[in-house]
């Protein structure tokens, strides 16, 4: 019994294994390790948007705007780094996230506006922002240096992949060992209870809203070496392909659980069945369909069993 | 109780009356400054063009108002917008009977609205569960506008002409789709005051724990409400496909968006008690009048986002305060 219950925890990563043997049988294409290179190489940009999303949803603050940053964060790399190098163009672009992040946590906490409704407008009004920074086109990257890290690999595994690991024992160390991490945890549990504690929520809050647009700025910065380029339409699928990765990875909407490992499985796991719908030539349409469909369950399950004991 | 009303009296001066009449104020705002930087704006054929413009936001809005007065927000509703408008065209053309392809579309809106709420039912949602649900049953509407028509864009038969005028026509010099807004406004008016239902929906919006304790049924009145906003994208559909005279899965992207800010900023709260079509009303006009200017003073349409999310952040700052001085009304 025990045993199980150990095992049980790793439920997400076995379900990885499952599958991924389901679809080295079936699928000729699925052992190479051209497909291994593609599967890690595309878990960087969208892991990144995601870590950032599961990061403000342990404080209980639901960043709907990550999509957007990743988009303005993409269009500020790509016309700065035209002029001034990749280098500029890259702290340029987070920064630009991590001003828009300061804005929206100082307005949804000091400020007492309603969080979700803040996050939809800056979401309008960012990528409005960033389309209007293009003037209706697109810039293309060229940047050498950028495009060589990008597709630096050892072996089979891309250079980010790497980069991305780093990233999550990182946030991870910083949920789990550090005072402010802890903090963060209590301030999702409940939010009412850490004030009493002594613990500033805004404060936790509004560093924690920075923190995830910047890891989603970074996401998006690296969205455009593969694109080549950004436009105006960037991340803008962020939302539905993040929430589903850092719900199965334990997350919950209402804050104070998830952590950076669980969301590394949950990306696998959205990166596997993306990879499954291309391997087995789902109609492109229907992929919307199944995307959609697969956000739903998530939210059905984590909401189901949280509410099951409560009438209304 | 006593306390409280003291507290409201004393605070009965300009900026309690701003923060109350935010649309309103934004309005003659709006006019004003149209009147001066603008030309032609105080034009009689202008105001006719602006009643035309704001008709589809307007449908819309009346449909999100009812979502959000019972502390819901429909994130949907723009691309169930186009799969209605995918599916009305393709049965226009198929039977050549105008009748069958607004039930086909009503049909369509109402499910996914049904959809929207029986997810809400089974999980027990409150407020910021439906952003989740309806931003996901969004992506599943679009992909079924695109499954519906092969990513095609559908025209309407040229000989349905009969169809066509419902868009074209005009009564007494005020266009058709303006007559249908106005008229849909008066009718879910009259609902949301003066039926036992539409008080309901107000209820279950201020509290629905105490709304479930004094015998309703908070859950179904939910259903009921995102039913309604997803009959109100279908006729939206229509009055648009009537337009156009074509559809494609683009069609409605991102008028949800417009319907939220028009909703809000018109003064909307969850279950407020004097939120309701007039303040829909206010917001729609509102955001009508700035496109209208912005238009005629020629601003990129992007920057015409970005004017529109500061306004939403004004409103909700708005908002803030006028929690913060107590009371919702």
């Amino acid at each position: 019994m025990k045993v199980i219950r150990e095992l049980l925890k790793y439920k997400i990563w076995m379900f990885c294994i499952l599958f991924s043997v389901y679809m080295y049988i079936f699928s000729p294409a699925f052992g190479t390790w051209n497909n291994f290179y593609g599967i890690l190489q595309s878990m960087f940009p969208y892991g990144m948007v995601a870590l950032g999303l599961m990061f403000g949803l342990v404080t209980g603050i639901n960043n709907l705007t990550i999509g957007s940053l990743a988009c303005l964060s993409a269009v500020v790399f790509g016309l700065v780094s035209q002029s001034y190098g990749c280098i500029a163009g890259f702290l340029a672009g987070v920064a630009a996230a991590a001003v828009i992040g300061a804005a929206s946590g100082v307005m949804s906490t000091y400020l007492k506006m309603d969080g979700w409704l803040v996050t939809i407008a800056l979401m309008i009004g960012v990528r409005g922002f960033a389309c209007a920074l293009l003037a209706g086109s697109t810039v293309r990257i060229t940047d050498s240096f950028f495009l060589k890290v990008a597709s630096t690999k050892f072996g089979p595994v891309p250079l980010l992949f790497l980069v991305f690991l780093v990233t999550v024992v990182l946030v991870d160390f910083i949920l789990k060992y550090t005072h402010y991490g802890r903090s963060m945890y209590a301030v999702g549990g409940n939010a009412e209870v850490a004030a009493s504690c002594g613990i500033n929520i805004n404060k936790v809050r509004v560093i924690a809203v920075i923190v995830s647009s910047v890891l989603a700025g970074i996401g998006g910065i690296f969205v455009t070496a593969r694109l080549g380029s950004a436009n105006g339409d960037l991340g803008a699928d962020a939302i539905m392909a993040c929430l589903p990765m850092v719900i199965i990875g334990g997350a919950a909407f209402t804050g104070g659980k998830g952590d950076a490992k669980g969301t590394l499985s949950g990306c696998l796991v959205m990166n596997l069945i993306t990879t499954y719908m291309n391997l087995f030539e789902v109609y492109i349409d229907a992929q919307k369909v199944i995307q959609g469909a697969i956000l739903l369950m998530v939210i059905i399950a984590d909401k189901y069993f949280e509410n099951k004991e409560i009438k209304v | 109780m006593q306390k409280n009303n003291v507290m409201i009296k004393k605070r009965f001066d300009v900026g309690w009356f701003a923060v109350n009449n935010f649309g309103l104020i934004l309005i003659v705002l709006m006019v004003v400054f149209g009147s001066i930087f603008a030309n032609n704006f105080l034009t009689i054929d202008n105001f006719r063009n602006l009643a035309s413009q704001i008709v589809i936001n307007g449908i819309l809005t009346i449909g999100f108002s009812v979502v959000y007065i019972i502390d819901g927000f429909d994130l949907s509703q723009g691309n169930v917008l186009s799969a209605c408008a995918c599916v009305a065209l393709t049965i226009l053309n198929g039977t050549h009977n105008i009748l069958w392809a607004f039930l086909a579309a009503a049909a369509i809106g109402i499910f996914f609205g049904f959809a929207n709420g029986m997810i809400g039912k089974v999980i027990k949602s409150d407020g910021s569960d439906s952003y989740l649900i309806t931003l996901a049953m969004s992506l599943v509407a679009l992909g079924f506008a695109y499954i519906w028509t092969k990513g095609l864009n559908i025209q309407c038969d040229s000989e349905m002409t009969s169809y066509r005028n419902i868009a074209r026509g005009n009564i007494l010099g005020i266009s058709n789709t303006a007559v249908i807004l106005v008229v849909f406004l008066v009718i879910v008016h009259f609902v949301l005051r003066k039926t036992a239902i539409g008080r309901k929906l107000y209820y279950v919006g201020a509290n629905k724990k105490a709304a479930f304790m004094g015998g309703i049924n908070s859950h179904n009145y939910r259903m009921y409400a995102f039913m309604f906003s997803g009959f109100c994208a279908a006729l939206a559909a229509i009055v648009m496909t009537a337009r156009t005279g074509s559809a494609n899965p683009m069609t409605g992207n991102n008028y949800e968006t417009d319907a939220a800010i028009a909703t809000i900023v018109g003064g909307n709260a969850p279950g407020d008690s004097k939120s309701g079509m007039l303040r829909a009303l206010f917001g729609v006009l509102c955001l009508g009048l700035i496109r209208n200017i912005m238009n005629m003073m020629n601003v990129d349409a992007n920057i015409q986002t970005v004017v529109k999310c500061i306004i939403l952040l004004v409103a909700l700052y708005a908002l803030s305060v006028k929690k913060s001085w107590g009371g919702k009304d």
